[in-house]
């Protein structure tokens, strides 16, 4: 049993460095991709995520566990990246994935969560849907991109969605259904759904499969599966 | 019979198992006699599934370190923004208390007033406030302690002159026109009433802690048009609350059309560039009224515990240095030195003095003082 974020929260106020580097671990990865796909670029994500932190650090002695740390910190970052976005001059949010893929020093590349990792013609395909389901994402408005994230892509749950965002659980439900049949037309009308190969579990032959290949891709290194060379 | 209508906009919690057992029994019943939401369902569920598999970008490599020093770097006990931000009121009272300095300083007053309700409109107008930031802590003095080769007078006009640049600066990066505004004036050092273009009124707590919904109710109550707050520390048990507050009041003010920017939230605290030290908090507001810009109503204030551990540590620190040139000065023997190290160690003890009296003022304090700076063109 992994130990409570708010044990590691009350070592680090003790000025125990390790739990800083427990607590990033755990949230550093997801604080990152939420603001990566919620600016649409690497320096901005950056910034965002730094930003986040700061504040979640700096104010730390001030949490009382009222809410979860993790509850809070997806606050903060919500927070700071709505309201980046809202200085910024309104703009589609279009990331490409290639982009992300040569990145100075291979920083940004992007990382499969299983190892995962097709033959390269399928891998094109594959790039190119992920880039078009980004690119739609991008087009969503800040509050449907966000909950569609908090939700799909960071797996969180209805009431701690309510408590990050601080609206009801309703507003939640309908929120997300919005989002996503909003997303579901753009993904229709692009044809997205013609594309058949999204991950399943069944998919073990590919996840062996990986063991060969992720060896060029260092990104990869982080994977569940994809293992020492 | 559940109808469509109903169904689908259910489904989307269906698929993340977010149903009571009624609602599940309704929607499944209705499910497998209609094909149309059966369909939409399967979109759904191969829209989610689409977004589930995008890969996970991998964190730069430098982002933890940088974080890390970020975060050493703001525990020092004083840092250079916060240390240097009481230097020009420091300053300042310095030269009040000396009776040939006074308009100087009362000038000087008022140009900082002018530049720092200036400089909050630039904050306000500014789409990248970030950049006006940075040009936040030349605004504020420089020290005394340690740089015994100064003279007051030096200090002065170097950060009056960087205060100037800085407003120039962040007027200039906001892109906002402004250069008719009677506020441009302020910049060829002939401080009058405030030029606040176009807007009237400003709101402006120091050194302190308001409470958000104060702020609001106060622009509700008399429909100001612009609010501004200055270092607005929150204090508050649940800092998740506290975020989602101020993110709805900026809204709030947004939607009714008041213009307000919180910058610099770090969490606990909102600041906009002006650091007036709470101690001189009376003598301020005095001085204001008498130039006819001020009108007082009502705000509530209390001072934050961090203010008050930052000036304390600054105190020891100017204590250390005072009893370091005094032990130079025993030891000095060319008379230019003597004269150096003494002018040195007397502005040193007049810092002494003046942070004492802000620290016992603090505690008489009361948190219910409420002041409006309310600042107009001159006819």
């Amino acid at each position: 049993m992994a130990v409570d974020d708010q044990v590691l929260v009350d070592r680090y106020l003790e000025g125990e460095t390790s739990a800083f580097d427990e607590l990033m671990d755990r949230y550093e990865q997801k604080v990152y991709n939420l603001a990566m796909r919620m600016t649409g670029n690497p320096e901005d994500a950056y910034d965002m995520a730094q930003e986040a932190f700061l504040r979640v650090f700096k104010s730390l002695h001030r949490f009382r566990g009222n809410s979860s740390f993790s509850t809070w910190l997806y606050r903060v970052a919500s927070n700071v990246c709505l309201d980046f976005l809202r200085k910024r001059k309104r703009s589609p949010v279009y990331i490409s994935i290639d982009e992300s893929l040569t990145g100075e020093d291979g920083e940004y590349q992007r990382q499969f969560e299983d190892g995962y990792s097709p033959d390269p013609e399928e891998l094109v395909s594959r790039v190119e849907m992920q880039e078009a389901i980004q690119e739609q994402i991008g087009t969503l408005s800040d509050d449907h991109r966000l909950v569609i994230l908090l939700r799909d892509a960071q797996g969180r749950t209805y009431q701690e969605i309510a408590d990050i965002l601080q609206i009801s659980i309703g507003t939640v439900k309908s929120r997300l259904y919005r989002a996503r049949r909003e997303l579901r037309d753009k993904f229709t009308a692009m044809e997205l759904f013609n594309f058949d190969f999204v991950r399943t579990d069944d998919n073990e032959s590919h996840a062996e499969q990986a063991e060969s290949e992720t060896s060029g891709s260092p990104a990869g290194v982080s994977s569940s599966k994809g293992g020492e060379q | 019979m559940m109808r469509c209508k109903i169904a689908r906009e259910e489904l989307s919690a269906y698929i993340d198992g977010f149903l009571d057992d009624n609602e599940l029994q309704l929607l499944e019943t209705h499910l497998e006699s209609c094909a149309d939401c059966r369909q939409e369902l399967q979109d759904l569920k191969a829209t989610v599934e689409r977004i589930a598999s995008l890969p996970q970008y991998s964190v730069p490599g430098s982002f933890r370190a940088e974080l890390r020093s970020r975060l050493e770097a703001d525990s020092l006990p004083a840092n250079a923004d916060d240390k240097a931000g009481g230097g020009v009121v420091v300053w300042l009272r310095q030269q009040w208390k000396k009776a040939p300095y006074r308009g100087a300083a009362a000038a000087c007053l008022a140009l900082f007033v002018l530049l720092g309700s200036y400089a909050v409109y630039s904050n306000l107008q500014a789409p990248d406030m970030l950049a006006y930031q940075d040009t936040g802590p030349s605004l504020t003095g420089e020290s005394v302690a340690g740089e015994p080769d100064d003279t007051a007078g030096e200090d002065m006009i170097a950060s009056t002159e960087d205060a100037a640049v800085g407003a120039t600066d962040g007027e200039s990066r906001s892109g906002k026109s402004g250069g008719s505004e009677p506020g441009m004036g302020i910049m060829g050092g002939a401080p009058g009433i405030a030029p606040a273009p176009d807007e009237p009124t400003f709101i402006i707590a120091y050194g302190s802690s308001v409470g958000i919904e104060d702020l609001m109710g106060l622009s509700y109550d008399y429909g100001w048009k612009v609010a501004a707050e200055l270092r607005v520390n929150l204090v508050v048990d649940d800092p998740l609350q506290a975020t989602g507050q101020i993110e709805d009041t900026v809204r709030e003010f947004e939607e009714t059309g008041v213009l307000a920017r919180f910058v610099k939230d770090d969490g606990d605290s909102q600041r906009i560039m002006l650091a007036l030290d709470p101690g001189l908090r009376d003598e301020f507001v005095a001085k204001l009224q008498n130039l006819g810009m001020m009108s007082e109503n009502g705000f509530i204030l209390h001072d934050s515990d961090e203010d008050y551990d930052r000036l304390s540590a600054r105190l020891e620190t100017l204590k250390e240095e005072a009893v370091r040139l005094s032990i130079h000065l025993e030891k000095a023997e060319k008379a230019d030195e003597v004269v150096t190290l003494e002018d040195a160690l007397s502005r040193v003890e007049t810092e002494i003095s003046v942070l004492t009296g802000h620290l016992e003022d603090w505690s008489s304090l009361e948190e219910a003082d409420l002041y409006v700076i309310r600042v107009v063109k001159q006819p």
